[in-house]
């Protein structure tokens, strides 16, 4: 009997584990490309490339989903692959920069904003302000609604230390939202 | 009375929330489906037609073989041939052993479905 695609996660996935079933992985993806092309899209800053690395995420997902435990949320599990595969290109991405011998780039500065709005921006530019981790942290606790715990499952870091990364990202945005205001 | 750390992680909040996550795409969904590794049911078809090939070939070819084995069985084991008979003996492990090369080629096919990664397409402007 076929599960039908608004059947809660644990459901679908082991549809799909036990019979690989396509429409099953249909509706997961329907369900949370949303969230994963969000978080890659803060993550990257560049539309196009979040996109792409949203597929790859959702292929890697096709064919390590039996590895995925039921006892915890699909979403921070399919954040967890977006976080990795973000984690490999950039580190690809700076290979080829060091090959290409180019400047570093500022960020924002080459990538496409995710679309026209002073908010976003401001949010974009400000986001740039932190350092990778606490990024990282911030978007998944505030962007992707994660616990802490799941931040620290999906980027591997013990719970205190996204903790202190969220704490810390989130005063500098504080002060950088403070300062704009103030000029 | 809401401090202002929680008024500024309500703030915060509505901010990631404002800043449009991009809209849901139906052609997403059909992309990433797309690239989904098939099911192949033709190599199976492919399979199960070779299985079938290989068992009329060999059914042709068994005489002689049944014929040997009849010869050897009844010297390792006139009990156990001449309780059901050396040629219904000599089949029966023949189509035994033609029935599990089946299952673990059939197994391989299954197991691997789904298993197969496609390269990552990783954008060169990151």
């Amino acid at each position: 009997m076929a599960v039908p695609p608004n059947a809660p996660d644990a459901d679908l996935v082991a549809a799909v584990v036990a019979a690989g079933d396509r429409r099953a992985f249909g509706a997961l993806v329907v369900r949370h490309q949303q969230a994963v092309r969000a978080l890659l899209l803060r993550l990257t800053r560049h539309s196009t490339l979040a996109d792409d690395l949203a597929q790859e995420t959702f292929l890697k997902a096709w064919t390590r989903i039996g590895s995925f435990r039921a006892d915890g949320s699909f979403k921070a599990w399919l954040c967890a692959i977006a976080y990795s595969e973000f984690l490999m290109g950039a580190r690809k991405a700076r290979a080829s920069q060091r090959l290409a011998d180019g400047r570093a780039a500022e960020p924002g500065e080459t990538s496409t904003p995710p679309g026209p709005g002073g908010e976003r921006v401001d949010l974009d530019r400000a986001l740039a302000e932190l350092g990778e981790e606490e990024r990282t942290c911030v978007v998944l606790c505030y962007a992707s609604g994660l616990s802490h715990s799941e931040a620290a499952q999906v980027t591997g870091l013990p719970v205190g230390t996204v903790k202190s990364h969220v704490s810390r990202g989130r005063a500098k945005l504080k002060l950088w939202f403070e300062r704009k205001e103030a000029a | 009375m809401t401090r202002p750390e929680d008024d500024f992680d309500a703030a915060l909040s509505g901010l990631f929330d404002d800043a449009a996550p991009p809209a849901h795409d139906p052609e997403f969904t059909d992309r990433v489906m797309a690239r989904l590794p098939g099911a192949e049911r033709w190599r199976l078809g492919l399979l199960a037609a070779a299985a079938l090939a290989g068992g009329a070939v060999a059914s042709v070819q068994a005489a002689p073989l049944v014929e040997g084995m009849t010869i050897v069985l009844q010297d390792i084991g006139t009990v156990a041939a001449g309780a059901v008979g050396g040629q219904a003996l000599a089949m029966g492990i023949a189509s035994a052993v033609a029935l599990g090369l089946t299952l673990i080629l059939s197994w391989r096919e299954l197991g691997l479905r789904g298993r197969v990664s496609s390269p990552a397409a990783f954008a060169a402007g990151c």
